[in-house]
């Protein structure tokens, strides 16, 4: 029997079985949120254009490998400037602005040394051109590298018998392991890279070499010592600072009894007088022209010679070796007024009244270095006495030869090599399809550039504003956690001089995962949920198998923004209605 | 980067609701709930909870609830707590959501007497500091010197301090909780869950609309009134072991104030009368732990 | 078995009896005694259900009402203020069709104070849409419990079953209480709505549009009507059971009556008396008692009275600036009738003063005499 309304339990007082979806709430307002990843500061700076965001998000997260899959998106020697880069991604660093930046060098170390990877093919589907490249120091090495990635067949030629270029032969063991790098190699060589040592290269092998390959990268660095005209300069004793280093490298110095002047304020003078202590020298001074400050040596380096007992003497320029039966006994200098003329040319002047007088057991003289061009004489390369390239595509004038690195730039930092060695990949890769440059480099700017991303040429990254780069401001600091950079272990000045250890002591694997933590993400989705969680709509959707983005439902979403306001990293970004 | 998929608990709360855009409340329902889960029931009395919860015959709550009276937020539950008992349905919780005006007001002698027979239900104070679900009108959660419809010159009596009218009562636990800190909230609304007699959560949530300021402010809101120890984070359980549960920046009352516009009146001797307050009153707290 | 009790305690043995699941209650006088009874079966493990002591009446109806929507058999009882402060829960439990059963003892509403008998709490109650059953003894009342059980239950309103502070709630009378076997017969176990299911979770009680409201009260007054026929059953079935009903009114001595005397609750006891008294002494009179006030039996009561042209109203309760509440009530169920009645209105026993056979006779006398019928009430006041 059928219960009269009056009656009916399901009709007698309003009870709500419909959901409230029935509602079109969407229709409130006409802004929506996207989610539009951004470039990091700290991705931005890096000439490289390393992914810092991702490596460290998988590092916090405990896996490694994924760490280092990420720099090797962008990188092939993630365990050399992990150890040796001179991180501008430091320095720009968000959390910077907050509590300290992240230890991003010693955690793309960590990446090196915890994980392990094949770097991602670039997934080229047009056609296989052999490249060949000339000098295996980083620039090279990072042009064939990212060549090989592409499945371009790449031919290394080095000069040495050794590949690494300063990386093998410069930079001394106490910044760069050789296992470390050897590591690096090893994983560059894996993709099938083959290199041919001990041939030097000219005009006449360059001009068969070009014949034979669809295009040609000279990585040939800056390894010509400057030879100031100074008396005495050939004494028993003086020595050029990269072939001191190399020395030193080769283990044909393995000791340096007495005295040792360095002459030179960069980072081979120090590198230098570091090397010297660490051989058993009794005293070891650096004398350069530049005053304390404006050294060009880096100021972490400068600082650990000091605590390693170095002499810094300032504003002293060479004026003489003096020697004893030809070998180097002293060195005079006169005072330096200034370092640079009235347009910024290097043109030191000096202060002939003033002297100083230094025993010397031995000389390194590390006044600079510049490319050495003499082999291509002859060659359409050296017709203005430099190697002139297009700054964009590295092109030189001559078809279809490529240079960058310090042999264009002269001396500069690893990463910088590095950076060029990639330019050039992209810019060969374009080169040989016909395709212009400037548009796949404009399509992966990072930031403002010069950085940017070649993995993302390839796999393009949906979603990503490669060109919007995240201010502190951007990101909502209430939400913050503190927790300050901490200092990292490092041996002791005694512990650093009794042999070549590496000064830094890598992180493990704990810390490693807890200073990866400290990182934003700045831009970086690491679907922390935030935005879907504090949505009071219920309307923002999480990624799911059909789309890997947050995104609003357009039915129900308010347009209140605070999931953009939640976001910490800074990807939720505020638009309007498609 | 490539966001994994996870799992995550079931929704109670449904899109198409009522709330105002940036609505902190309907945040901390969200939260509350899907710590809760839906296999429980769901009081609600007049309160902009109530609003949201749906008009006849939608509901934004997936989950049995009623709408009952506005004082009587407690004594419903423990109604419906008592009735599941007898029924045998011992398993599912009965969690009940009153405004603060609702708590604060007109509600307390309901909820004072249910904890006192420490009733057995979960209770959920939304606090956004007035009646907002009338038009903003000053209750007695209201802080000083704050704007309302009825204290047009900003109020003029302290904010009650309902955490110690509650743990007077020595009710197995009380906390506060806010929208800023999900991880926080969500953990009590488990803790409570597992525990029997009357839970009570004094829960920030702030309100665009009443206290004046843009949309996207709530979560920011209310982390900055814990991180200026305005709303500190703490429990007491069995009604005299305080434990504070976030040591907060510490950060001046400005950063919290200036977000609203409900205090855009203040004059300079008011904001260092408020941190005065605040100050003593933190201290006071640290006493108790 | 027979039981020599106060109605208060009448009221608590049907409560038992009823196998109530939830009783709410907060204390206030003269109603208490339901209260401690009750509490004390509890303490003694042999009440059945479970007490709630709330901190006021206010909560004792919302833990009532939420308890009964969840699906069981609840019970409160109080009087006077304690009813007054319920007021608006009464409305939300009658609005959410809960099908709660109180005891009122009725009592004075201050001000001024005072603790005996008025009605006018219970029917300023009026308007909830509570059914309303008005007690004359102690046995109907804990019959009028048990009934008001399955009243409620079966057509999904709350009820209140009324008496009246001491003439009632303290005055020991013997009544037959019948055995639980056969409590349970009658009314069987409590199968209302359980409305908070989680398996299929639903929105009780959320805010409605104009058009929605209106016609949920329209259902309400539709249950409300046929509460009528519900009541006569209920009661009807509970003669079967146990050999005595009590009907919507009562009508003694109608035929051939020219004035009928219309009461309520314990004055319609006294009446009895005094009406057989003045019968003998050949006055034609009758008497009507009004037993169900909401809903109000309005078609049997015009049908009663169509023969009889003179009805007096004699109540202990009053409506400022009207009347007695029962007067205005029946004026207004006889205004259709065929033919017109003289419907004199007398107050008596307000604040508990007694109402005794003399009064009554005068009552009677003066309305039989009466030429002219007033629109005021007739104050039939105890001398200082």
């Amino acid at each position: 029997m059928s219960l009269p309304d009056w009656l009916n339990p399901e009709k007698i007082i309003p009870i709500s079985r419909g959901s409230t979806t029935v509602f079109k709430t969407g229709t409130w307002s006409g802004n929506r949120p996207e989610h539009r990843e951004k470039t990091s500061p700290c991705r931005a700076a890096c000439p490289a254009g390393n992914n810092i965001p991702d490596a460290l998000f998988a590092a916090s997260q405990g896996n490694f490998d994924d760490a280092l899959s990420a720099f090797l998106e962008e990188s092939p020697l993630p365990g050399v400037c992990g150890s040796v880069c001179y991180h501008p991604c430091e320095t720009y660093c968000n959390r910077d602005k907050w509590d300290g930046s992240v230890h991003i060098r010693t955690l793309e170390r960590a990446a090196a040394d915890y994980g392990n990877a094949i770097p991602i093919p670039l997934a080229n589907s047009g056609e296989r051109y052999p490249v060949a490249v000339v000098g295996s120091g980083p620039a090279g090495l990072s042009a064939a590298y990212h060549l090989a990635r592409m499945g371009h067949p790449v031919s290394v030629i080095e000069a040495r018998d050794e590949a690494g270029g300063l990386l093998r032969f410069a930079i001394p063991l106490y910044r760069l392991p050789q296992g470390v790098f050897q590591k690096d190699l090893k994983r560059i060589l894996s993709l099938g890279i083959s290199i041919n040592t001990g041939e030097k290269v000219g005009t006449k092998k360059l001009e068969e070499i070009r014949a034979k390959s669809s295009a040609v990268f000279i990585a040939s660095g800056a390894q010509r010592s400057i030879k100031a005209e100074i008396p005495g300069l050939d004494l028993e004793g003086v020595l050029p600072g990269l072939d001191f280093l190399q020395k030193v490298r080769r283990s044909v110095l393995t000791e340096l009894p007495g005295k040792v002047v360095v002459i030179g304020g960069g980072n081979v003078a120090v590198d230098a007088a570091r090397s010297a202590r660490r051989l058993g020298a009794d005293k070891v001074e650096v004398v350069c022209l530049e005053q304390r400050g404006d050294m060009p040596a880096h100021e972490r380096e400068w600082s650990d010679a000091l605590e390693e007992g170095i002499l810094f003497h300032y504003g002293w320029g060479p004026k003489r070796f003096l020697g004893k039966r030809s070998r180097a006994s002293r060195v005079e200098f006169a005072g330096c007024t200034s370092v640079f003329d009235s347009k910024g040319r290097f043109s030191p002047s000096y202060e002939e009244d003033e002297s100083l007088m230094l025993d010397a057991d031995w000389v390194i003289l590390a006044i600079g270095q510049v490319p050495d061009i003499s082999p291509y004489r002859a060659s359409p390369l050296a017709e203005r006495g430099f190697v002139q390239t297009d700054p964009i595509t590295l092109a030189t004038t001559w078809e279809g030869v490529f240079s960058g690195g310090d042999f264009v730039t002269g001396p500069r930092s690893v990463v910088e090599a590095i950076a060029a060695g990639k330019r050039a990949a992209l810019s060969i890769h374009c080169y040989t399809l016909g395709k212009p440059f400037s548009e796949a480099e404009e399509r992966t700017l990072l930031g403002d550039g010069p950085g940017f991303s070649i993995h993302s040429f390839f796999h393009p990254r949906e979603g990503w504003d490669p060109k919007s780069v995240v201010r502190f401001e951007d990101i909502e600091s209430l939400c913050l956690d503190q927790e300050a950079r901490r200092s990292l272990g490092r041996l002791s000045p005694v512990e650093r001089t009794t042999g070549f250890h590496e000064v830094d002591i890598p992180l493990d694997l704990r810390e490693a995962v807890q200073q990866a933590g400290r990182c934003f993400f700045c831009g970086t989705c690491t679907g922390c949920d935030r935005c879907f969680l504090y949505c009071p709509e219920v309307s923002l959707l999480p990624p799911d198998e059909n789309c890997s983005f947050y995104r609003a439902d357009d039915a129900f979403c308010k347009g209140c923004a605070v999931c953009a306001a939640v976001c910490p990293r800074g990807v939720m970004t505020m638009g309007e209605v498609k | 980067m490539v966001v994994k998929a996870q799992s995550r608990p079931a929704e109670v709360l449904r899109p198409g609701h009522a709330g105002c855009p940036g609505c902190g409340h309907a945040m901390g329902m969200r939260m509350v709930l899907r710590a809760l889960g839906n296999r429980a029931v769901v009081v609600v009395v007049p309160s902009c909870v109530a609003v949201i919860s749906g008009p006849y015959p939608y509901a934004a709550l997936n989950v049995p609830m009623f709408h009952s009276a506005f004082e009587i937020a407690a004594p419903t539950a423990a109604g419906i707590s008592q009735a599941l008992k007898i029924q045998g349905k011992d398993d599912i919780p009965v969690l009940a959501f009153a405004g603060d005006g609702g708590t604060f007001d007109i509600g307390l002698q309901s909820l004072s007497g249910a904890a006192d027979r420490n009733e057995d239900f979960i209770y959920v104070c939304m606090d956004n500091e007035a009646y907002m679900n009338t038009g903003i009108q000053v209750s007695s959660a209201t802080p000083r010197y704050a704007w309302t419809g009825t204290s047009p010159m900003g109020n003029t009596r302290r904010k009650k301090h309902i955490m110690e009218i509650m743990a007077a009562h020595r009710i197995p636990y009380a906390a506060t909780a806010c929208i800023g800190f999900a991880d926080d909230l969500t953990a009590k609304v488990k803790k409570a869950k597992e525990m029997r007699g009357t839970r009570f959560l004094h829960l920030l949530s702030p309100c665009p609309t009443g206290w004046k300021m843009e949309q996207h402010l709530s979560p920011k809101a209310a982390v900055a009134a814990v991180e200026t120890n305005i709303f500190p984070l703490y429990e007491i359980f069995g009604g005299s072991e305080y434990v504070i549960n976030y040591r907060s920046k510490g950060l001046p009352v400005e950063t919290y104030l200036s977000l609203q516009g409900r205090y855009r009146h203040l004059r300079p001797e008011d904001v260092k009368s408020i941190q005065a307050e605040t100050d003593r009153n933190w201290e006071e707290l640290k006493r108790r732990v | 078995m027979k039981k020599f009790i106060t109605g208060n305690h009448a009221v608590a043995e049907a409560v038992r009896l009823c196998r109530t699941q939830i009783v709410a209650a907060y204390p206030i006088t003269p109603q208490t005694p339901i209260y401690e009874k009750l509490s004390d079966w509890e303490a003694a493990g042999e009440l059945g259900g479970i007490m709630m002591r709330t901190e006021s009446e206010h909560s004792a109806m919302a833990a009532c009402l939420s308890a009964s929507l969840a699906g069981v058999r609840a019970f409160t009882a109080t009087s006077s203020q304690g009813l007054a402060l319920m007021h608006e829960m009464l409305h939300f439990a009658s609005g959410c069709r809960a099908p709660v059963v109180m005891a009122c003892v009725n009592r004075t509403l201050a001000a001024p104070w005072a603790f005996w008998s008025d009605q006018t709490d219970s029917l300023s109650q009026r308007d909830t849409g509570w059914i309303q059953i008005y007690c004359e003894d102690n046995q109907e009342v804990f019959d009028s419990v048990i009934q008001a059980f399955r009243i409620a239950e079966g057509v999904l309103l709350p009820c209140m079953v009324v008496l009246e502070a001491n003439y009632i709630s303290h005055f020991m009378e013997p009544i037959e209480v019948p055995e639980q076997e056969q409590t349970d017969r009658f009314l069987p176990p409590v199968k209302i709505p359980e409305r908070f299911d989680v398996d299929n979770p639903s929105f009780v009680a959320p805010v409605v549009s104009q058009v929605q409201f209106e016609a949920f009260r329209h259902l309400s007054y539709e249950a409300m009507s046929n509460a009528l026929d519900v009541i006569e059953e209920v009661d009807r079935d509970f003669g079967d059971h146990f050999g005595r009903n009590y009907g919507l009114v009562e009508a003694v001595g109608l035929d051939g009556a020219e004035l009928a005397l219309v009461t309520t609750a314990t004055i319609t006891s006294t009446a009895r008396v005094a009406l057989a008294g003045l019968r003998e002494k050949g006055h034609r009179v009758g008497l009507v008692k009004i037993r169900v006030f909401r809903p109000f039996p309005t078609r049997i009561l015009r049908e009663i009275l169509e023969p009889v042209p003179r009805v007096a109203v004699l109540e202990r309760n009053l409506s400022l600036g009207r009347e007695g509440i029962f007067c205005s009530e029946l004026k207004a169920a006889l205004v259709n009738s065929e033919k017109p009645h003289h419907v004199q209105g007398y107050l008596a026993g307000m604040g508990g003063t007694n109402v005794d056979p003399d009064l009554i006779e005068r009552v009677v006398i003066d309305a039989l005499s009466r030429e002219r019928v007033s629109d005021e009430p007739i104050w039939m006041m105890e001398k200082k």
